[in-house]
């Protein structure tokens, strides 16, 4: 039987995750909505930011901070390098040609970095101290709360950005029309980059809070498995919608999985999401925030 | 293209598949060949060659689907695993016989097909792909928990072994003859039906579904037919694979294998029954390249050679989305053509 405290502690950490899931999604959405690339190896991209970070902290030694600044660099090289080189020579491909060269990627770093760094699930640098906190009877983790805390700043910084700054204006005429941007004379190709690097920034800042807690391994790329439920349930577009559809693919998983893991023997928590996700797509196709598109299928 | 001084005279000259003299002396030759495989072979190669056939059979469906008729689908290896749990409980539970649980596990698979393709009335693209992705997900679940004496759960099941009338296929040599057979009739059957309607209505649909419905092809309904046909042929491979092995369960069927049966498409070129073949061919050569470096590597790397596997063959799919997105059976038109033309330059 589910107590009440159960219940409680359940839907505060369901809600944290959820801002872990919302985290991931933003860096998702970010890819999708500028260039229409629905990137498989954005999981990939937070687990190679782990493991940035490992060889930044615990094998150079250098100061946290100067650690963090250097691992954005890379982070950010990384996506950069990703897109100059992978995507950009496939634009005008069809669909296929673009899904499978991200999905490579995928299998790729899966397959590279247990060559470099071992196949055993390394010991994170403790950036963020593992400590539960307690309000009343309900507990939570630190990590839990900063990941989500993380989550809250990336969506209204974009919001912010996106809406009041010239680059974010930018940035949203090149999601409208690429030939349209590229005639009134905005280098698309650079405003791609820029994207690329941010999302490859986000979906570092993702895999490195997973890993607080999980350890330096391919549970961040797992993770993000379970973001593309959350962001295709908003819809690809909205940024703000991330969180709010991580918040809720996170509760909906803990109480799926408390409510019917009785019936099923277990497993409900890794499924429920997907479910989620052929409902939506069934039903509500452009997801909850997402634009109607006109078009026929 | 023709070689110099051949010309079609009659329709049937037209339709033939096997069009010269020398083209059928090839083909015999090659037969003969197959036939004469398992005298020569060692054991490991023999199982080798009737799993990398089994392959074929599943990315042959694949390519109709993917390659023809442009859908994308994520859920090949779990649509072989529908096929192979069909026929195996069928088998169990109703003592159904050999011959007749393959078909039935075939259908059974066709049958999920025929529902997984129903987002395709709503959804294409990028979504369709993430469709099956949820599919693969959910018939995993459905399998591993279900109760224990109808799918094993997580366990997995014994199947019974093949056999037909009082011949029992139990030995590498029966069996490659066995699927040897089925990859030759199915490959004819893809072949065929990629040449006519149907999968010229596929094409039509590949490269703009919005002209193909204007002259009058019913969009959706080749849309699911060509979901049903790539889960029949994933079915059958599937129900061979669980009776060649004589044991299933769900770690055999993972979301890695519908990757690389998408990656054995690209390298071999998407759009042709041949390129399957070069595909399947260059990538199980690959994996058994690893399996046969194993011993050396492992005092270097440790357990990762699985993990370099995958790396290498991310990099080959990328390598060839960038160099030569229409895979090795362009390649290798460019060569017949070359050939035939020697020694001029055109």
């Amino acid at each position: 039987m589910v107590t009440s405290e159960i219940l409680i502690s359940g839907i505060v950490g369901g809600v944290l995750t959820g801002g872990l899931y919302g985290l991931l999604a933003i860096s998702f959405i970010l890819i999708y909505k500028s260039s229409g690339v629905l990137n498989f190896a954005q999981g990939e991209m937070a687990m190679v930011g782990a493991y940035i970070i490992f060889f930044t902290l615990a094998q150079l030694h250098v100061p946290v901070v100067l650690g963090l600044v250097l691992g954005i660099v890379l982070a950010g090289l990384f996506g950069w390098v990703l897109h100059e080189t992978a995507l950009r020579p496939l634009i005008g491909q069809p669909v296929f040609s673009m899904m499978m060269i991200t999905v490579a990627f995928s299998l790729f770093f899966r397959g590279i970095t247990p060559v470099i760094w071992g196949t055993a699930i390394l010991p994170a640098p403790e950036l963020v101290p593992l400590t539960t906190l307690s309000i009343g009877t309900v507990r939570f983790s630190l990590v839990g709360l900063v990941s989500f805390g993380c989550a809250c700043l990336a969506a209204t910084g974009f919001t912010i950005f996106f809406k009041f700054t010239r680059r974010g204006l930018l940035m949203r005429t090149v999601c409208e029309d690429h030939q349209l941007a590229e005639a009134t004379g905005i280098s698309v190709r650079r405003i791609l980059d820029q994207v690329w690097i941010l999302s490859a920034i986000v979906a570092m800042v993702g895999g490195v809070l997973v890993s607080q807690t999980t350890g330096v391994g391919d549970t961040a790329a797992n993770l993000a498995l379970k973001a593309l439920p959350v962001a295709l349930l908003v819809g690809l577009e909205s940024i703000p919608g991330a969180l709010l559809g991580g918040v809720i693919i996170g509760v909906s998983e803990i109480l799926a999985s408390l409510y019917l893991d009785a019936f099923t023997c277990g497993g409900m928590m890794e499924t429920f999401p997907y479910i989620v996700m052929l409902l939506v797509l069934i039903i509500r196709p452009y997801g909850l925030f997402g634009l109607k598109r006109i078009e026929r299928v | 293209m023709q070689p110099c001084g051949i010309l079609n005279r009659k329709y049937a000259q037209d339709m033939a598949i096997v069009r010269t003299k020398l083209q059928w002396g090839l083909w015999i030759a090659f037969l003969i060949v197959l036939f004469l495989l398992p005298v020569f072979v060692s054991p490991s190669w023999l199982m080798f060659l009737n799993q990398t056939m089994i392959t074929v059979i599943t990315v042959m469906g694949l390519q109709l689907l993917v390659g023809f008729c442009g859908q994308l689908s994520l859920m090949q290896s779990v649509t072989m695993a529908v096929g192979a749990y069909a026929s195996t409980i069928i088998a169990r539970t109703f003592g159904f016989p050999f011959w007749l649980a393959v078909p039935c596990g075939t259908l059974a698979a066709g049958v999920i097909g025929l529902i997984a393709g129903a987002p395709s009335l709503r959804v294409k693209g990028y979504y369709l792909a993430l469709a099956t992705l949820a599919a693969h997900y959910i018939i995993v679940f459905v399998i591993a928990h279900s109760p224990m004496e109808i799918t094993g759960a997580t366990i997995g099941l014994e199947v019974p072994a093949a056999s037909f009338g009082s011949f029992v296929f139990q030995n590498d040599q029966s069996w490659y003859y066995l699927i040897l057979a089925i990859t030759l009739i199915s490959g004819l059957f893809a072949k065929n039906l990629a040449r006519g309607k149907i999968g010229r209505a596929f094409v039509a649909i590949r490269d703009n579904d919005l002209t193909a419905e204007a002259v009058g092809i019913n969009i959706f309904s080749y849309k699911v037919l060509a979901f049903f046909i790539c889960s029949l042929f994933a079915g059958l491979a599937g129900s061979l694979q669980a009776y060649y092995i004589g044991f299933i369960d769900t770690s055999q069927f993972t979301l890695w294998n519908a990757i690389w049966y998408l990656g054995m498409i690209v390298v071999g070129g998407g759009g042709s029954i041949l390129g399957v073949i070069f595909g399947v061919a260059v990538w199980r050569l690959l994996e058994q390249g690893a399996l046969l470096a194993g011993p050396v590597l492992t005092p270097i790397l440790g357990g990762a050679i699985f993990p370099l596997l995958n790396a290498v063959f991310g990099l080959v799919i990328i390598a060839f989305l960038l160099f030569e997105p229409r895979g090795l059976v362009h390649r290798w038109e460019l060569f017949k053509a070359s050939y035939r033309l020697w020694p001029y330059s055109y």
